[in-house]
Parts: structure tokens; sequence; C-alpha cells
């Protein structure tokens, strides 16, 4: 006689293998997308660039600064935890000087200072922060007689 | 005069006695067969707002919902990419959308919850991964062109 215990054995495990839901319910969830433009819209015309730098991810460019002031302005935060500010090879602007660092301000000290300075319409804080700063002189577009380029500097300060 | 009243007396006295000569009892059941379910609310359209080769992540916004259930039923949720599949649906699915080409992540806030009869509130969530150019032609784009932009949220119990 052929035994039948294989047989049961295997519906068993399928049965218990199955979903055990009593029911569902469902509903449909739409995603909608708006994509930009790096450095927004509607600017009329823009001034002859020189070939732009591949952008890379953590370079983020300030398209009105730069149509302002006539230099590309890009912050670099590739770490997200040291900012630099370049001036792009090529341009007629010479930087004279620049860098990162780090600040520390005790708040234990002179205390009544720094809450001063916290309540001023700056916002000034107080405490560990990362400033970078760069000073740039166009050297070639002189705005006429007297006007002299070492007067005209261009000053970029990032802080976080 | 005082025959009369005597006599009423007693016809109300009489009037007002149990006239039953005996009674008796039995008990019986009453049997519920509940059925659990739950009702799954609409779910509200997830955002996403992003800018091209962006270095953030993008956090979508909406994607609330809620569930009812039968008090202590335990209902687990899932996704599906486009229409419903063979329940229970995954903990989260990767989209590539066709009409401007960004790719997502749709979640959950909670893999499921136990029934309390009243509505419990969770939420789908989307992530957009940073550094995507994504297809564009003009200075913004949206994905209403789409064919792969709805989804489908399933609740299982």
């Amino acid at each position: 006689m052929r035994s039948f215990a294989p047989v049961v054995t295997a519906l068993m495990a399928l049965l218990a293998g199955a979903p055990s839901w009593a029911g569902s319910t469902d509903k449909s969830v739409t995603v909608g997308i708006t994509l930009s433009q790096p450095g927004g819209s509607g600017v009329a015309s823009v001034p002859p660039q020189p070939p732009q730098q591949p952008q890379r991810a953590g370079v983020c460019y300030s398209r009105s600064l730069s149509e302002k002031t006539g230099a590309t302005v890009q912050v670099v935060c590739d770490s997200g935890q040291f900012v630099s500010i370049e001036a792009v090879p090529g341009q007629p602007f010479l930087g004279v000087h620049g860098g990162a660092f780090r600040y520390s301000m005790s708040i234990d000290r002179d205390r009544s200072v720094y809450d001063a300075a916290a309540k001023d319409p700056f916002g000034w804080r107080t405490g560990w922060g990362t400033v970078t700063m760069l000073r740039l002189y166009d050297v070639q577009h002189a705005g006429g007689p007297g006007d002299f380029w070492a007067d005209r500097p261009l000053e970029l300060l990032v802080s976080f | 005069m005082k025959r009369i009243l005597t006599a009423t007396a007693i016809a109300a006295a009489l009037a007002a006695g149990n006239a039953q000569a005996g009674n008796t009892s039995g008990t019986f059941n009453v049997n519920v067969t509940l059925t659990s379910s739950c009702t799954l609310a609409a779910v509200t359209d997830l955002a996403f707002a992003y800018t091209s080769l962006q270095p953030g992540v993008s956090n979508a916004t909406g994607g609330g919902f809620s569930v009812s259930c039968t008090a202590t039923l335990p209902y687990t949720f899932g996704l599906f990419s486009g229409t419903p599949g063979t329940p229970p649906g995954a903990a989260s699915i990767s989209v590539t959308d066709n009409a401007v080409n960004l790719n997502y992540s749709l979640g959950l806030s909670a893999a499921g919850a136990n029934g309390n009869g009243a509505a419990q509130l969770f939420s789908v969530t989307g992530t957009m991964a940073p550094s995507q150019p994504g297809t564009c032609a003009t200075a913004s784009c949206t994905n209403a062109a789409a064919t792969n932009k709805t989804h489908t949220l399933i609740v299982n119990y």
C-alpha cells in the first residue's frame, strides 16, 4: 500500500507557506516632480564667459552673483565640512588672499558681549563654525581715469 | 358610608396584586461573527522639487494617509510600482520617472501596526538621490506627462 505521508507533509508545508492575509485594500499613490535648472530662470542676457569647468558634486554656482560681478562665483563643499571660494582660472581676476578656517568663540567668556551680538540685526552667532573668504581684483575693466583696480576689490565671505 | 370605603379598598388591593399563577425561565446565547477589515483613505500626492545636479538629497512632501482597522487586528503595508501586484508588496520601491528621468525611492513611515478602531496616521516617504541631471529642455519641467508616476499602497490584514 502506497503511503500518503509524504504527500500530506508536502501539502501542509505549502499551506504553512501560503500568505495568511485575511484581506487587503489598496490605494494609488501619485508622485509629482518639478525639475529646475541650476541658477534659476528668467535672465535675459548673459555676458560672455570662458569655457566652464565641468560641474562637480558639491560645487554650487551663483548665476546671479556671477553675472553681476562678471566673475564666476562658485562655492566648493565636497566633503560637507570644508568650504573654499575659488577664482576660476583664465578669468581676469587676481586672487589676493583667502582660505577656509574654523573658528570657535567661547560663550562662557564675556557672555554679555556675545548675547548682545546675538541680538543684532545681522543675526551674528557664537560658537563653532567655518568661514571662508576671498578677495579679488578686476585687473582689466577699469572704470576710467582714476579708477584704480585696487580700489575695487570684490570680497566674498561664506560662513556656516 | 364606612362600608363603601372598605369595599373600595379591598377591590383596589386585589387589582394591584400579582395575578400570575407561576413562572419559569430559560437562557439563550447571542452569537456574533465579526469579520475583521481595514479601510484605507486616499494617499496625499507626493511632490519633489529638484534642481538638476543638486548636491543634497531631496525629500518629497506629502504622502500622508490613514488606516482604520478592527481593534487589535494586525496589518502591514506594501508598495507596488504601478498597479497592484500580489500581496504583500514591498517595503520600498525604486522608480525612474520616464518624463524627467529622475530616480527616486518610496518607502513607508512604518511597516505596519495593530488596529485600534480609529484612524491611524502614516505616510509614504520619498527620497531622491543627489547629483542627478534629469531631462528638461527648458528652465523648469514637471513630470505631468509621465506614465509611471502613479504607484500603489496596499494594506494587508
